[in-house]
Parts: structure tokens; sequence; C-alpha cells
């Protein structure tokens, strides 16, 4: 317990630079997600609100949009930051000499392995959401100092993924969970192009499959059938066999060898 | 004690086999030198015994656990210095809070010792060092881990001349009775006062492997005159005139091995 705190100081040490440029970047992001629905995506007429054209209302709805707009947006952007953190988890140690290091540093395979899987879940939920919170901090900031309803964001941010029926988003999160586990196997198997290599992957792999779903009919969504809970068997299979293969081909990581001989 | 049964091991992709069926064993109160050619897996085969790279068949074992499992105990057991290898751009003093809990045995002050003989002061910072005092600095750390097993891969490479005295003041210092040190280096001179043990490998074999003790019993390393027609092993000729390997006789006064020449007459096939 103790060694798998000193890890994560060493990680939380070895990546603060990647920790607060990511950060740094996602509150850029939003705060552009944020200016582009107030003035590009859904833009209150100025002339006609310089004069007084907008019933309270009417700016109040549209205001509204805007922030679900960007809620929207923003979550889309989060759950990409966070499978971008799942591939990139052991960039670090592509480089030789930071393999050597990290590989010969006294701790077990799974401290070694969790530290990072914790450190990953860290540095997501700060890059990914308390980002997005204090983006929507600002944005209250400017509505107020704009004279404008103060409609928060961030009551958008989860909807997509806490609104409706409980079986549908235990379906969608396992599917974000299975995408998610895939992104870090990718992340350790892959020599390079972590990102790149594992959404093709997905894309070949995963297009045929739906297809297949959609020709013989079965609702990935639907639990009234019992193909339904099929594919969210399959999918939860799919989550343990990426996660044991990561773990597996981490703990057989080797200084210098073709890593499909580690699996 | 380390052990090396049988070991094969052979980089993916390549033909030949960097070892076949190769056997080590290595003792504790010892400093080994690893020596050979270009290309005869010295360092591969440290990083065999530090379980970075895991043998096609046979095993690296350290107190009889496999060391390329990573077992914690075996990895607090090693400490391995790289040829090349990177310092985060932080403070000594912060390097040696991040890393030093993971070694039990860690000792402030044979850090503060080996800093010393280095002449290096601890409020240093590690991004602001040129490479030959960074090799200093994660030298002093390995001597402070005070590890069982310290395997080294070319050490004196990028120090200036009086740092190479300085590192083997550094060594002797931090060797202990419980320590076996591996050196693995192109050169010999640096570490020729230090060694115990030399360890010669070619392709795929071991060409030597003894003691110093059993090598200056046996034999005796001196310049003779060019027109000297004593029997000798092996010569080369100097500026001193010949620089000679002959057999050790009765009487003959111990000398200090020549470690460039036993290596000459090593790969020969004349001293074995």
């Amino acid at each position: 317990m103790k060694r798998l705190g000193y890890l994560l100081k060493l990680d939380f040490q070895q990546n603060l630079k990647a920790f607060i440029w990511t950060s740094v970047t996602m509150l850029l992001v939003y705060v552009f997600f944020f200016w582009w629905a107030h003035n590009i995506g859904i833009p209150l007429d100025s002339y006609s609100l310089s004069k007084g054209l907008f019933s309270p209302e009417h700016i109040g709805l549209i205001t509204n949009a805007q922030c679900e707009a960007v809620g929207r947006f923003g979550s889309v952007a989060m759950y990409f930051c966070f499978i971008v953190i799942a591939s990139q988890l052991y960039g670090r140690e592509q480089k030789k000499q930071l393999r050597t290091a990290f590989l010969m540093l006294p701790a077990t395979n799974l401290e070694k392995f969790l530290a990072r899987w914790l450190y990953m879940i860290g540095f997501s939920i700060v890059a990914g959401i308390l980002t997005f919170f204090v983006a929507d901090a600002l944005h209250i900031i400017w509505l107020s100092s704009a004279d404008r309803p103060i409609i928060a964001a961030s009551k958008y941010f989860f909807e997509p993924l806490a609104d409706g029926d409980w079986r549908f988003v235990f379906v969608v999160y396992t599917i974000l969970i299975f995408i998610h586990s895939a992104y870090l196997f990718g992340g350790i198997f892959l020599h390079k192009h972590h990102f790149a290599v594992t959404s093709l992957l997905l894309v070949i792999l995963g297009g045929p499959f739906m297809k297949l779903i959609n020709f013989i009919e079965l609702s990935v969504f639907s639990f009234s059938t019992s193909p339904g809970y099929l594919v969210c068997v399959c999918l939860v299979c799919g989550v343990i066999l990426f996660t044991w293969l990561s773990y597996r081909v981490f703990c057989r990581w080797q200084l210098t060898t073709r890593k499909n001989a580690n699996l | 004690m380390i052990e090396v049964k049988n070991m094969s091991f052979q980089y993916p992709g390549q033909k030949d086999w960097v070892f076949d069926g190769f056997n080590l064993q290595m003792e504790e109160n010892r400093i080994y030198g690893l020596l050979g050619k270009n290309g005869t897996g010295k360092s591969t085969l440290l990083y065999l015994i530090s379980g970075l790279l895991r043998p096609a068949s046979g095993s690296v074992l350290c107190d009889g656990k496999e060391t390329f499992r990573r077992n914690v105990e075996v990895l607090r057991d090693i400490y391995l210095v790289p040829e090349e290898f990177e310092f985060p751009s932080i403070s000594l003093e912060k390097y040696i809070k991040l890393y030093s809990p993971f070694y039990p045995r860690f000792s402030r002050e044979a850090l503060q010792s080996s800093l010393n003989d280095f002449e290096l002061t601890p409020d240093i910072h590690l991004g602001a060092l040129s490479m030959g005092q960074k090799k200093k600095v994660l030298m002093a750390f390995a001597l402070a881990t005070n590890t069982r097993l310290l395997l080294m891969d070319e050490p004196t490479n990028g120090l200036d001349i009086p740092s190479k005295s300085q590192f083997r003041k550094a060594v002797a210092n931090n060797m202990g009775e419980d320590r076996m040190i591996m050196i693995s280096t192109h050169q010999v001179h640096d570490v020729e006062s230090l060694l115990d043990h030399i360890i010669m490998l070619s392709q795929r074999e071991l060409l030597l492997n003894a003691s110093v003790q059993d090598i200056t019993d046996r034999y005796v390393f001196e310049y003779r005159p060019v027109d000297d027609g004593s029997p000798v092993v092996y010569a080369e000729p100097t500026l001193q005139g010949n620089a000679v390997i002959a057999k050790r006789m009765d009487g003959d006064k111990e000398t200090q091995v020549n470690i460039e020449l036993l290596f000459n007459a090593v790969t020969k096939g004349l001293v074995k």
C-alpha cells in the first residue's frame, strides 16, 4: 500500500507537464465551445439585442439552448479526453531509457499497473471533467457581466449519460467502458500511434459488428429481448478480456522485443 | 547469488542467437568485469540478469527466483546503471525523496559520501547537469541503494579523467561483503584495479570466466626486452619492449593483470 502511494507520487511528478498541458488544452477547448455556441452556433442577433427586440423569455430560451449545446459537446470532448489519456497511459515508457527505469523500480507489476491506472482516472477526471466546471464558472461570470440569464451548462454535461431508462444508461456505459478498455490495451500493446491505430481497428472491427447486429435485427439497447442482454454480456466480456490482456502484456513487457511476443 | 543456467536468447527478427546454452554464476563480495568486443552481448547479458529481457530457454535466477518475473524482492536487490538514461528535470533532493523509498537499504550517508567522492553537492538540479555529471549522480545513487547486485553498463563512458579515479574510489568505498558488482566496459584501464573476477564474452560463448587471483596465480604480466628468448604465452610489441603473458613459475612474483593484453590473448585462444 505504501509502495502504491510512492508510485502514485512518482507518476504524478513524472507526468506533471503532460497533466498541466492536457488540462489547460481541455479548458481552452471548453472555453472555445462556449464562445462558439454564443457567437456562431446559436447566436443572438446583436442588432436586435441592442435594440431590445428580444423578450427576456426569448433570451432565456436561446441562452439555455446555447448552454445545452455546450454541455452536450462537452460530454463528447470529455469522453474523447478519457480515451486519449487511456491510449497514452504508457506513452512515456516507449522510450527505452524510461522503460528501463520504470521496469526496474522495486514494486510489483500489479502495483505499477494499478498506480498508473489510478493516476489515469484522476488525470482524466481533472482534465476531462473539472476543467469543464472551471470553463462553466468562467462562462457564468461572463453571462452575469453581459446581463444574460445565468444558466449553468454543467447540468447538461452529464445529461446524455444519466438521463432515461437505467437499462439504456447501463448499455451506453458498458459500450463506453468497452471502448475505453480497448484504448487501454492499444496503448500498452502497440508500439506507436496508439490512439490512431486503436481507433482504426475499432472502426474496422466495430463497423461490421454493428452491421451484423442490424442485419439480424438485434437491438443493442433493448433488454426486452435476450439478444440485448447477449450484446451486453459480450461487451462486459470484452472489457474483462482487454483489461486482462493489458495487464498480461504489461507484466511481460521487456526492454526490446516485439510486443506480440509478450502476449 | 546469481545463477544463469543453460540460457538461450535471441532478439526477435534476428537469425543469430546472442546466447545459446550460456551458464554463469556470480557470488557475493566480488566485482566482476564483463568484457567483450562490440555486439557480443555484454549489455544484453546485463538486461537478462536484471530481468529486462526474458530468455528463450534456460533461466536467470537471483537467489532461486527468476529475474524476468520482476518480483519486488528481486528488484529490491538489483540496481542497473544503464549506458543511456534520462533524469527528470527536478532537484536531486526531490529525486531522492521520490526514488529512495523503494530501496529499503538506501543510505543517505553513502550517497553523501559518493557525492563527495565525485565532488558533487546534494543541492544540485538534475536538469542543469552535463551528461558526465548526471552519470556520476546516478552512480552515487546506485551505490547508495545498497542493493546486493549492482550492474553497470559502460560506467566510465562520458567521464573525464579525474572522474574515472573518483569512480574507482566510490565503488571501492561502497563495496560490501554481501554485494556483487558487475561492470561491463570497453575501457578496461578504467576498472583494471577494481576487478576481482573477469568474464570475457565472444559470440554466444564464454571465453574466460576466472578470478583475478586465479589469473595472477597462473600467469605473469610484464614487459620484456624484444630479444628476450624466454617462453611466453602471448606477446605484443610496445614502446617499452614486448608486453608479455607468461606462465607463472615457482618463485615468480605476482603481477597485476594487464586486462587489455589478457583480452587479446583470450580472443586469440591462447589463454583459457
